[in-house]
């Protein structure tokens, strides 16, 4: 490690991860943007990735428990994450009803939300892979750094 | 009714098993992890054809996409790993003379996948579905733009603090990241094959509100359940007040050693 990571480095690595969205916003301006539309697909987006990743976890916590031996682990956790998920949702969805997006049916709401998480994650995810995988073909051996 | 069953059995019941399959894989059972990298392939596959088997479902132009951009994605990540293994690494895998190919196959695959957007020919691969954009296009391209230029940027500026000898490495990063945003904004100023320029502006903020939402959700997740194994892991005896291995402990970790003890034939 050449440097220690402080929170002034978190800040500028966090205003340049917002810079290309803050640009779009502020060219954009308000031609045309549908903002409330945009607020019920971050609400959505939310609720399905926070409904998501909470269960990845809950079967993760299960291996946590076995190998802690603390039996309670699973449903401890579980008690906090349905809590957390419970509120943020009647917060959430207490303003405007259930979070539609042109679809006919809630049902169909919550599969299509599914599916747009699917989309929406493997975007992500590839975008992700890109970072580490350009960064690890550009690393030098240590002899070329010294030469 | 019917229509109904066929969508849940050939579309959601094989991406539940693609989940299930996800879930398999944190088992310490070596053949739970292999059934469930077969079950996971299936559930995939069949999928994938999902737009063939029950194109009358919404959802199936998600597959649809899928299958439209699987050979961009291929070219990619094929073309990264050959130009990482192939370069001056302990662990390379293939000669030197690779690089610049693996190099040329990332360049091409992600060429492939904007043309995809630029360019209405049918030897590319379709963008459309029944006859429209596929409305998962407008989701997918704005958010791995965006999400490929908020974190090639962001990792730019990280990877030259946390490591050295990385200036190359940062300068690419940020190169490649200005670069997505280049096309961001181009897109949303000029219209391509099959969407206009200000349909991909309203879907690029959209894509910023998914990806917001999609770290926030996920933020708030590993929150919940740090704060569970926070409360835990407080609870245990520091590593100087444990008491002493058993037996049992001190025969399990000899054997675990053991096992991981080796390499005299590099040596």
């Amino acid at each position: 490690m050449s440097n220690r990571i402080g929170p002034r480095h978190l800040f500028v690595a966090g205003f340049l991860f917002l810079l290309p969205t803050m640009i779009l916003v502020l060219a954009q301006g308000n031609s045309g943007y549908d903002a409330e539309r945009g607020v019920t697909r971050f609400l959505n987006a939310f609720l399905t990735s926070y409904t998501i990743a909470s269960v990845f976890f809950v079967v993760n916590m299960f291996q946590y428990s076995k190998s802690r031996e603390e039996p309670t682990a699973p449903w401890v956790s579980m008690v906090y994450a349905a809590t957390l998920g419970i509120f943020a949702t009647f917060l959430l969805t207490n303003q405007g009803g259930f979070l539609m997006e042109g679809n006919g049916s809630q049902r169909a709401q919550i599969l299509y939300n599914i599916v747009h998480f699917i989309v929406t994650s493997s975007a992500i995810l590839i975008a992700a892979g890109i970072l580490i995988l350009l960064s690890f073909v550009n690393l030098k051996s240590k002899d070329d750094g010294q030469s | 009714m019917e229509n109904d069953l066929s969508v849940a059995l050939m579309l959601w019941a094989p991406l539940g098993l693609v989940f299930f399959s996800l879930g398999l894989q944190f088992r310490k059972d070596v053949s739970a992890q292999k059934a469930g990298k077969v079950v996971g392939l299936i559930g995939l596959v069949f999928f994938g054809v999902s737009f063939i088997t029950v194109p009358e479902s919404p959802s199936a132009a998600s597959s649809a996409l899928l299958v439209s951009l699987l050979p961009s994605v291929l070219l990619m990540s094929i073309g990264l790993y050959i130009a990482l293994f192939a370069g001056d690494i302990p662990v390379r895998r293939f000669p030197s003379k690779m690089r610049p190919i693996g190099l040329l196959m990332f360049v091409g695959g992600f060429a492939l996948f904007e043309s995809m957007h630029w360019i209405n020919s049918s030897y590319l691969p379709t963008i459309t579905w029944k006859g429209e954009t596929n409305r998962f296009w407008m989701i997918f391209r704005p958010t791995f733009l965006l999400a490929m230029s908020s974190f090639l940027l962001a990792g730019g500026y990280v990877v030259n603090l946390v490591g050295e000898r990385t200036n190359q490495t940062s300068r690419v990063l940020y190169l490649t990241g200005g670069l997505s945003f280049l096309l961001l904004v181009i897109s949303a100023f000029f219209d391509g094959s099959s969407t206009s320029s200000d349909e991909f502006s309203n879907a690029v903020l959209l894509a910023a509100s998914d990806l917001l939402g999609f770290l926030a959700g996920l933020g708030l997740t590993i929150l919940a359940f740090g704060v569970a194994i926070w409360q835990f892991e407080s609870k245990r005896p520091d590593l100087n007040k444990l008491p002493p291995p058993s037996g049992d402990q001190l025969s399990k970790a000899a054997q675990i050693v053991q096992q991981n003890l080796g390499g005299d034939e590099d040596e």
